[in-house]
């Protein structure tokens, strides 16, 4: 037996047991990715907006793992983020009103900052004038828990205090867990 | 035993006869309306309301509003509809601005069937439009700044790129980009198919005031679409196994996009600063 040979066989084992045990497979190209999930909800408490509506759609793309050599002879399995292009659309809400476009993080009260979609023609901040829609794609890290992207608009006139929302969650869980 | 003390005994006795047959006839707290729960308390007179809107669950029609809708509190409606309020549940309603003791009239689906089926019971085509751009991912005019502002890389290297390279890159892109946007297109048109069918088949959920009272479906779903109206709150999941082969056209557009993004930024690395 050579002394390459024996320098492999010693090696093979090291970097196998120091694999991260995030993915459970040792060999790299069992390196699992992540899976993503959609969940969509809407609420209208009010019957008193008929000409109004808010809607909500959202199409989530799992992700690959990639090996990532972290020292020499250790490798582990880097998840990517999962992607989500999320569409909300709007009709006949309070003229003049804002829309919230909001995002709440797992663990963390609701950021209503999404006021500038990326739907060419359409700058933030929008309001609830007439009909329309926005898209955005967004990104969730493996394993961050749920986020919610949603809309809530106003409608049934100035004052009225009514109020529809839609809403979509987006998780991403690693596939090795 | 004296008898002062027999009849304390029996007087005893009879009181806790009497109160065990009180108790015997009495209604339970579930019997009695507005007890149960204190969530879903009215301050209206309670309406009988024949035959109920009922929650419609994986497709089984089963909710009809046929009587002349009558003005309720949103709880009184939830309750009869047979939702459990959790303290959970009354939270995430409230959150989507619920208010239980809120009256409300909520009209038989019928009415509002058209509107549901418009929305979610296919694809828009601006929303397609919309998607198909998101899942490219790609400048519309390819500059410098364009191309500085999707890969902050460029910015960051010092990199100016000029109209040679330029045109390099647009040649380097075109096929990938053909086929993100081919299996993009495609990747929409069955999602329109999925929604018609799944519309048409009755595989939809609905429920007055919100959706949030239904049960959450065990199942992994890769779209979703949810609309709210008219004290209607209804939606639509398309799961990842029923359309196997949707998730895998979505995993060969975005492995496109990255192998794409990568021998971009492998050629913009190489140019000279």
């Amino acid at each position: 037996m050579t002394m390459f040979k024996l320098v492999v066989l010693f090696l093979v084992p090291v970097a196998s047991s120091a694999l991260n045990v995030d993915c459970p497979k040792p060999q790299a190209e069992q390196c699992y990715g992540c899976l993503g999930g959609a969940f969509v909800n809407a609420s209208a408490p009010s019957a008193n907006c008929p000409g109004s509506g808010v809607s909500i759609a959202v199409m989530v793309h799992g992700s690959d793992c990639t090996i990532e050599v972290i020292e020499p002879f250790m490798i582990r399995c880097k998840p990517e983020t999962c992607t989500a292009t999320v569409t909300r659309a709007w009709t006949g809400v309070n003229p003049g009103s804002e829309l919230d476009f909001c995002v709440k993080p797992p663990a963390s009260s609701r950021l209503c900052l999404d006021t500038d979609p990326l739907t060419p023609g359409v700058q933030g901040p929008l309001s609830g004038n007439g009909t329309g829609s926005t898209t955005i794609e967004t990104f969730t890290g493996c394993g961050d828990g749920t986020w919610r992207y949603s809309i809530t608009a106003e409608c049934g006139g100035s004052g009225s205090g009514a109020s529809l929302t839609a809403t979509a969650a987006v998780i991403c869980d690693n596939h090795c867990n | 035993m004296t008898r002062r003390s027999l009849m304390l005994a029996t007087a005893v006795a009879l009181a806790f006869a009497v109160s065990a047959i009180w108790l015997w006839l009495a209604p339970t707290p579930a019997e009695r309306p507005g007890t149960a729960q204190p969530l879903m308390e009215s301050k209206l007179p309670a309406v009988d309301l024949q035959p109920r809107p009922s929650v419609q669950r994986e497709g089984v029609a089963t909710s009809q509003v046929e009587a002349p809708a009558r003005v309720k509190s949103i709880g009184d409606v939830l309750d009869e509809i047979g939702v459990k309020m959790t303290p959970e549940l009354a939270e995430e309603l409230a959150a989507d601005g619920v208010k239980l003791d809120q009256p409300v009239e909520v009209p038989p689906w019928e009415e509002v069937h058209a509107y549901f089926e418009q929305k979610l019971g296919s694809l828009p085509q601006q929303e397609a439009d919309d998607r198909v751009a998101a899942m490219l991912a790609w400048p519309t005019d390819v500059t410098a700044e364009s191309l500085t502002k999707k890969f902050p890389t460029i910015g960051e290297r010092g990199i100016e790129l000029n109209d040679l390279q330029l045109a390099e890159i647009n040649i380097l892109v075109t096929e990938k980009n053909r086929f993100i946007e081919n299996a993009a297109i495609e990747l929409c048109d069955g999602i329109r198919y999925g929604l018609q069918s799944e519309w048409r088949s009755g595989r939809y959920e609905k429920s007055p005031i919100s959706t949030l009272v239904l049960p959450k479906p065990g199942r992994r779903a890769f779209y979703g679409t949810a609309a709210g109206h008219r004290a209607w709150g209804a939606r639509v999941l398309l799961f990842s196994d029923d359309y196997p082969d949707l998730v895998a056209l979505s995993d060969s557009a975005y492995r496109a996009r990255k192998e794409r993004d990568r021998q971009v930024l492998d050629y913009v690395l190489r140019q000279p600063r």
